[in-house]
């Protein structure tokens, strides 16, 4: 497995100063911890743990403006104890149970205290919006905590959200209300595909066994 | 609810119309078999009720003529005589009832009652079991905050097992019922759609369990 990372610009690297080391340091234990998992889930059930890993470290841009947002002073200090997604790892699975497998072993790691836990794949936002989302705190080697936020879907899941997210910042839109809920029968017949090609994986498996 | 009521006794027509038309049902009349086959051609019904015996085209006809051309609008038979071929002749033409003449208004009602209701919940059915509900007019699966959308062979299965819950029903009779036209298809196909719904049923924290066991299968629902 090799995560994609973000690379981080200077200005980044000013903004966070000294607390950088950290974050670095909690990004990659989570990240160490899903290369771990991997080889264990390939030897296990000869599948491939995860399609693609993505992790970014939020931009000073982004980071700031979300501060303002929030009538926030907008500095690192500030960013890192009010916020939760600094750090932002993506997970994109091939298959459903592949995203509870690794949502079951992180849990499983007392390292790592979950903060939030929002199953979105079993209970979908209102819009049909899916993907396992949770937060963690990691420690670091200061003593101090570095929450990581972690988001887990599959590849049909991510291609609905990516397509939503292009389609949602247009202005306004004839019919919205209609297009809104065929959006979210895309999301519900994406859905049912997933499960049937999940199923299909499994009937490979029960009658090789 | 729209009736159309095809008698050539005037008299009682007209009487079996106003108690139609009190009991909620609009009703359009025919006073032969010809004049019969033209309204229902032409129009929408819920329901009808033919005399066997009228002129020009009897009772069994008309229904034949439309059931030929695809019209599966519920239909009663009028009959005179309590006659058994002429009963067996009026069902193999495709109706679904008869009431033998003279009759009581009161079994009538409760027979076009019947009827229609069969109807409308082959055709609507939001089935609901536990915390799903099946939607036919769109074939989702849904519980109060999601669903899925299934395929056909999908939905007319679970549907089916959703009228048939607790009940152990061997996957053979499944087979000749939902896959019908598809001669080739084996029970393999029903334990392949079968483990489909089971991961769907999963996915939306259903409260029932969908079990197979051998050459049958059962949806437990509590």
């Amino acid at each position: 497995m090799k995560a994609q990372i973000t690379e981080i610009t200077t200005e980044d690297q000013a903004f966070y100063g000294d607390k950088m080391h950290q974050i670095l340091e909690a990004q990659q234990t989570v990240l160490d911890k899903l290369e771990k998992f991997e080889g264990i889930y390939r030897k296990q059930t000869g599948h491939e743990m995860a399609e693609h890993v993505k992790s970014r470290i939020k931009s000073r841009e982004s980071m700031m403006e979300k501060c303002v947002r929030q009538h926030l002073e907008p500095n690192a200090e500030t960013a890192l104890r009010c916020m939760t997604d600094y750090i932002g790892i993506r997970v994109v699975c091939s298959f459903v149970k592949d995203v509870f497998a690794i949502v079951d072993a992180l849990k499983a790691d007392n390292r790592f205290e979950v903060i939030k836990d929002k199953d979105y794949i079993t209970h979908p936002k209102p819009n049909g919006y899916r993907s396992y989302h949770f937060i963690v705190a990691v420690p670091v080697g200061t003593g101090e905590k570095m929450a990581v936020e972690i988001q887990l879907r599959t590849i049909a899941q991510d291609c609905w959200a990516s397509l939503e997210h292009q389609l949602r910042y247009k202005r306004k839109i004839p019919h919205e209300a209609m297009l809104v809920s065929e959006l979210k029968r895309c999301a519900e017949e994406m859905a049912s595909t997933d499960l049937s090609m999940q199923t299909i994986r499994d009937l490979i498996e029960e009658d090789s066994e | 609810m729209k009736l159309l009521l095809a008698d050539d006794e005037k008299e009682l027509t007209q009487a079996v119309q106003v108690i139609l038309e009190h009991s909620g049902y609009d009703t359009d009349v025919a006073n032969d078999g010809e004049q019969a086959l033209h309204l229902a051609q032409k129009g929408y019904y819920d329901a009808f009720i033919f005399d066997i015996m009228m002129p020009k085209m009897d009772g069994v006809e008309v229904l034949s003529t439309l059931r030929e051309e695809g019209d599966t609008t519920p239909a009663l038979l009028l009959t005179a005589k309590a006659q058994v071929e002429d009963r067996v002749a009026g069902l193999n033409a495709g109706a679904d009832d008869y009431l033998t003449k003279p009759f009581a208004m009161k079994e009538l009602i409760a027979r076009i009652a019947a009827m229609t209701r069969r109807k409308e919940m082959m055709a609507e059915g939001h089935l609901q079991r536990g915390n799903i509900t099946l939607v036919r007019s769109t074939m989702e699966m849904k519980n109060d905050q999601s669903g899925v959308r299934l395929s056909q062979y999908e939905f007319n299965l679970i549907a089916f097992l959703f009228e048939n819950p607790n009940k152990n029903i061997e996957k053979k009779g499944i087979l000749e019922k939902i896959w019908r036209e598809e001669e080739q298809q084996t029970e393999d196909c029903v334990h392949v759609y079968l483990a489909y719904l089971k991961n769907k049923l999963a996915a939306l924290d259903a409260t029932m369990t969908l079990m197979e066991d051998g050459g049958f299968c059962r949806l437990e629902v509590s």
